[in-house]
């Protein structure tokens, strides 16, 4: 019998107010609003070093028909970025507080490297994180990549040819022992040729949005349904992905 | 040493910062965020090629007083204005992290 496949419009790379960068308007209910003008309706929250909104953003997406994949931008030691993706929302606090333990205990002025707002699901601000969660966790790239395995979940460099990304900053991708495929964020089209003829690799793109007119169509997935199951099989086929450039 | 005389006597270019009568004391060589952070001295010059924003975040929290990215490298927007906001100086140079740290010494900063 064949899959019924369904076609979602997927941004799986959004931070919300909680992020240094992000901008104070990236609440859930303006994000839930933009995000159904732009028809996109499987994505993920994906804070810097923290999974502190993703519930709210679960719950209020949510309403709107929106699925939320709850997330982390984990900044590593070698000053990588590495998306990683978890099961539930309960799962990624829990390495959110795990990964809280590796993250020196500096502040940074607010007003001049951005606020980084806790919000509820009415779009009010309820507290702020004083520790700065754009600096890296005490964390090796391949530590992070083992760590968030070890708690079920998927990981995906994030923007690797960026600053932060990982062919920026080291120069090559390294891969884990047993692996012969893994998947990476690439932020521009120019960048597909060079990517998509390493047979290695599962391509994706996302927004990375820290603004609401940053969010965008960048995807479109086919798949069963919107679980993390699902998710894990889009992230590891090439056939169930295209890629939207502008 | 004052930070005009080391730019003056090593070439290096001003990108942001209109104010150089800063003293300067020491240096640091790294592009690694959470090294510099640990391990960078008080009122001093850092050497890099990282241009990302955060690079002022390091700065303020270490005391940094200076960013100077090598290799011919350039400053993106966003962290040329962030800078102007914080008071950290930017400069740039074609020159090596090691080689511009041989004419800092030759310059006096030791």
């Amino acid at each position: 019998m064949n899959q019924v496949l369904g076609e979602f419009y997927a941004d799986f790379h959004i931070h919300s107010c909680l992020s240094p960068c992000g901008e104070i308007t990236m609440t859930p209910g303006a994000v839930a609003e933009r995000l159904q003008e732009l028809g996109i309706d499987w994505v993920a929250i994906t804070d810097h070093n923290s999974a502190g909104n993703v519930r709210v953003f679960s719950e209020v997406l949510g309403k709107y028909g929106i699925v939320v994949i709850p997330g982390i931008e984990i900044h590593t030691l070698e000053d990588v970025h590495l998306l990683a993706f978890f099961k539930s929302v309960d799962i990624a606090e829990a390495y959110s507080d795990w990964l809280n333990n590796l993250i020196p205990n500096i502040s940074v002025d607010p007003e001049k490297f951005g606020y980084q707002l806790y919000v509820n699901d009415k779009d009010e601000f309820i507290a702020f994180e004083e520790k700065w969660l754009g600096q890296p966790a005490n964390l090796k790239l391949k530590e992070a990549i083992r760590s968030v395995i070890e708690f079920g979940g998927f990981y995906v460099y994030s923007h690797i040819e960026r600053k932060m990304g990982v062919i920026y900053q080291l120069g090559f991708i390294p891969m884990l022992e047993e692996n012969n495929r893994i998947t990476v964020e690439i932020s521009r089209k120019e960048s597909l040729k060079t990517y998509q003829a390493d047979k290695r690799l599962n391509l994706i793109h996302s927004s990375d949005a820290h603004a609401l007119q940053h969010l965008k169509p960048v995807m479109k997935v086919k798949a069963e349904g919107r679980n993390f199951n699902e998710f894990i099989k889009c992230m590891s086929d090439r056939k169930r992905v295209k890629l939207l450039w502008e | 040493m004052f930070l005009k005389d080391l730019v003056a006597n090593c070439g290096f270019n001003v990108v942001s910062g209109e104010n150089l009568e800063v003293e300067i004391k020491d240096g640091y060589v790294g592009d690694l965020l959470s090294d510099v952070m640990g391990n960078a001295p008080d009122e001093s010059i850092w050497l890099t090629v990282q241009s990302h924003v955060n690079i002022l975040a390091v700065a303020s929290i270490t005391g940094i007083k200076a960013i100077l990215l090598c290799n011919g490298l350039s400053y993106e927007e966003e962290t040329i204005e962030r800078a102007k906001e914080n008071g950290i100086i930017l400069l740039s140079t074609e020159k090596s992290s090691f080689r511009a740290c041989v004419d800092l010494f030759k310059a006096g900063l030791r």
